[in-house]
């Protein structure tokens, strides 16, 4: 008897669906599963075998073909186990066929029957309901996850006694109660405020201008200064996630395995910190199963490559197009998958190589050969993307005790949302959501300079012999000041607040 | 175009062959009254020279003396607008007569008369502290504006903040270890253009020749022996600004050194030569003056910057010493954005520099 069981498989983020044909045919013992299944599929024999056992029904001695159509995508993981159990129980006719109709079935099975969590939940289940399906099994160690998707009566399992139970009508399952998604008022994670943060203006200011316009930073200063500390801090003054955002970025880490299943949806904006030694998959994307790279990870959220020099070139080379599309390509063999990857960078690295240089508390015993040598490791593409550079210096004793009074982050992204408004309004229908992404038209359009502005930009470039290419970068963070100043056009002030961030432009690293 | 005398052709052919050895030139020199004259006999008095350097070289330039061979040698040297100084001509530095390893020729680039000008050497480490840099460049300043011209090695470091400052405010002498075609180190081939176009920049060996460390004494030679005294501001227990001292003082020229922190590594070198030698202390550039016989003019009215009322707050703060941003917004209650505005004009006007780690100082 053939029986077919609804589910569904992922490429990337993107669901599409799957058919699970059963088919039991009289013959000597066999089952063989087809459709270019995974190791992780082809292994669920077993455990589908045992699990029918063990939950008081009879696994069929006959011929077992099991196909997961379409034939020609590579079947991944352990969720098609439920639905391959339902089939052959249906086939055999241990299960009504007709109640499995209209449903989806998601679950990896355990040798005793019960149901496991399954990654990927949540980009499966919007797949579902896109393609016109009302009903889901899942699951139960799914639920949280799941309670955020509208539009679908979703059942969660235990066990596979429970779900047949349920399909069987012998016992009833409440459909999943939906959870209202709170907008909460802070971006990051707690514990990463500003008012914990010492001093440091001048990090803290470049910060709030990076994130009212999604401009990139480096921080250069010494060991100790504590420039990872202000990196978390970013999350926290971006404008907290939208419903929307936050589900894209829960796909991904449903995905990649790394959903906290308590808490079912991410409400932070992501922080990651990929070491220097990261390999090129783990940081872009792809490896055996396509799973997503750190950069999607931190899609919605802040990239963190601490001691930048660190990064070997190539790596720092494969960031180039992400930074660029917002996007990422994972190409495999068979299909290429498209993962999101919008974030923010943030960059830190040391003045020299023994990290003193400049500094007030410790002595440089670089060469100033060294200096020049580790400096220019950096000049390419990736420094070609970071709009703002500031140092961060080591802060004395004497402050780190001073109980001085601090603003917090919630008062930061307060102005800072005040100015992503702004560029709301003067982008919309352009395609573009900040002053970061601004090109040269766009430039010329909304950055234009006085005269008197255009007096002092003059003389900058040739009184501090800065380089043409931070030109356009100086504009754009100028647009940005001006827009946290509430000011629609561009004043020399604010110009002048920029030319400080833009250190690397001058001939760093000579003082004298 | 720069026309060379028959000496200074002379010079530039003998030169050109590497086998002859400098004693065995010497030798001829003197036997034949000058290398004119040696070039001129060099054909007929073939017994006597060949017993000096060998039949197998004479051969060789006796083949070379030909307007074919010169014409390459001469013109790499006029396109590049390199003069030459021999050791026959007579603005040669009379100090450097004594040595018998002298060098035959002094190539030059820019405007040789500021041999003529009373100078001074600085020299100190490459790898100095910001307190080396600064009084460099006091000293520097100070001696430019009355009078004197400053030498300097073109090194990173010490010789750079001398050279540089003294190409801002008056004349300089830059002498180079290797040719000109190749700057060591590389970072300062701007400044070295720049020392070409408005002083004078001076190396014992041809434009091609790449640096190696047996020329930089050699070097270190020539700047003690032009000028009338060396400063050492700041140099390290093995600087070789110390060699430059050293060869100052046996040629009798006078010797200054600027003390340091007794912590410091930087100034070990010049800690040490203090302790070593009475008189040669100095603090300031009118120390240098003074012991030159010259009188040092009125410090002039330090005229305050045109600034505005919150620049002039900035100022007055910076004026105790250096701060970083947060030192200044704390100090004066504004906000970052404010103090970084006002500091970037501030930096255009030059009142105000920025210095590494974010800090700010006049």
């Amino acid at each position: 008897m053939l029986s077919i069981i609804k589910s569904f498989g992922l490429i990337g983020i993107e669901g599409y669906p799957l058919d699970i044909e059963v088919d039991i045919n009289p013959g000597l013992p066999c089952y063989e599963t087809v459709g270019l299944p995974d190791t992780a599929v082809k292994e669920s024999r077993e455990r589908v075998r045992s699990a029918i056992k063990n939950s008081g029904y009879g696994f069929p001695m006959e011929r077992i073909t099991v196909n997961l159509a379409p034939a020609d995508k590579r079947k991944e993981g352990a969720l098609y186990d439920v639905a391959i159990a339902a089939g052959i129980l249906a086939a055999s006719g241990q299960l009504p066929e007709e109640r499995l109709k209209g449903f989806v079935l998601f679950g990896e099975l355990s040798l005793d029957g019960g149901v496991r969590a399954v990654n990927g939940i949540l980009p499966l289940l919007i797949s579902a309901r896109e393609h016109g399906f009302k009903n889901v099994v899942i699951p139960h160690g799914n639920s949280t996850e799941a309670s955020y998707i509208v539009g679908l009566d979703i059942y969660p399992v235990e066990s596979l006694r429970q779900m047949c139970d349920f399909f069987a009508g012998r016992e009833e399952i409440p459909a999943l109660a939906h959870l209202v998604w709170e907008e909460t008022g802070v971006g990051g994670e707690k514990g990463f405020d500003f008012a914990y943060v010492k001093g440091q203006a001048a990090a803290k200011r470049a910060l709030e201008i990076a994130a009212s316009g999604g401009h990139n930073v480096l921080m250069i200063g010494p060991p100790g200064a504590g420039k990872t500390m202000l990196a978390r801090c970013l999350p926290g003054i971006l404008p907290p996630m939208t419903f929307e955002e936050a589900l894209e970025t829960t796909k991904i880490h449903s995905i990649a395995g790394e959903l906290d299943s308590s808490c079912g949806i991410i409400k932070s904006r992501p922080f990651r910190s990929p070491h220097h030694t990261a390999s090129s998959p783990s940081l872009i994307g792809g490896g055996k199963n396509s799973r997503p790279g750190e950069i999607s990870l931190a899609h919605n959220g802040v990239l963190f490559l601490d001691e930048l020099p660190e990064y070997p070139r190539a790596l720092l080379e494969t960031l180039r197009q992400p930074l660029e599309d917002g996007a990422v390509t994972v190409a495999r063999a068979r299909q290429t998958v498209l993962y999101p990857s919008r974030f923010m960078l943030v960059a830190s690295m040391n003045p020299c190589p023994c990290g003193n240089y400049g500094s007030a508390m410790g002595e440089c015993r670089c060469a100033p050969g060294q200096i020049q040598k580790y400096l220019a490791k950096l000049s390419g593409p990736l420094l070609d993307r970071i709009d703002i550079h500031v140092e961060v210096g080591s802060v004395s004793f004497s402050d780190l005790r001073s109980g001085g009074g601090e603003e917090s982050s919630g008062q930061v992204a307060k102005r800072v949302r005040a100015a992503r408004q702004i560029q709301q309004q003067r982008f919309s229908g352009e395609g573009i959501f900040c002053n970061a992404q601004m090109n040269s038209g766009a430039l010329k359009l909304y950055c234009r300079l006085d005269a008197e502005g255009e007096r002092l930009l003059e003389k900058a470039f040739s009184a501090l012999k800065m380089s043409a290419r931070g030109h356009d970068r100086l504009l754009k963070l100028s647009r940005t000041i001006a827009d946290l100043d509430q000011s629609p056009q561009i004043l020399p002030k604010h110009l002048a607040e920029a030319i400080q961030y833009r250190t690397l432009d001058r001939k760093y690293g000579a003082f004298l | 175009m720069i026309g060379f005398s028959p000496a200074q052709k002379a010079y530039i052919w003998l030169t050109s062959f590497e086998e002859l050895h400098w004693k065995s030139l010497n030798r001829l020199l003197s036997r034949f009254g000058g290398a004119a004259q040696l070039v001129k006999c060099f054909k007929d008095r073939e017994k006597e020279i060949a017993e000096e350097i060998g039949a197998e070289l004479y051969r060789k330039m006796e083949g070379r003396l030909t307007a074919a061979y010169m014409q390459p040698l001469l013109g790499a040297l006029q396109e590049r607008g390199v003069g030459i100084i021999t050791c026959e001509d007579k603005n040669y530095p009379e100090e450097l007569l004594q040595f018998e390893d002298k060098p035959f020729i002094l190539y030059t680039l820019g405007d040789q008369t500021l041999l003529d000008t009373p100078c001074v050497t600085i020299v100190g480490s490459r790898r100095c502290t910001r307190y080396g840099v600064e009084q460099t460049r006091k000293i520097a300043r100070g001696l430019c504006e009355h009078g004197f011209t400053v030498v300097s090695g073109l090194a990173d470091g010490i010789d750079t903040a001398a050279n540089s400052e003294a190409l801002q405010r008056g004349r300089t002498i830059a002498v180079t270890a290797g040719g000109f075609d190749h700057v060591y180190p590389s970072s300062n081939k701007e400044l070295f253009d720049e020392i070409a176009k408005r002083g004078l920049v001076i190396s014992q060996f041809p434009p091609h020749r790449q640096a190696i460390p047996y020329m930089f004494p050699l070097r270190n030679r020539i700047m003690a022996a032009v000028s009338l005294a060396t400063v050492v501001t700041e140099a390290g227990e093995k600087s070789g600004a110390l060699i430059t001292a050293d060869i100052a003082l046996s040629l009798g020229k006078e010797l200054f050194v600027l003390p340091g922190n007794v912590n410091s590594k930087a100034s070990a070198g010049c800690n040490r030569l203090i302790k070593e030698m009475q008189g040669c202390m100095i603090t300031g550039f009118e120390d240098v003056l003074l012991a030159l016989g010259v009188e040092p003019k009125g410090q002039k009215e330090q005229t305050l910057p045109d600034l505005t009322k919150e620049e002039r707050v900035i100022y007055e703060v910076l004026k105790m010493g250096e701060l970083d941003l947060d030192g200044i917004v704390q100090h004066l209650g504004m906000s970052a954005a404010e103090a970084n505005a006002l500091l970037s004009l501030m930096e255009i006007k030059g009142t105000v520099k920025k210095l590494p780690g974010g800090r700010f100082g006049l």
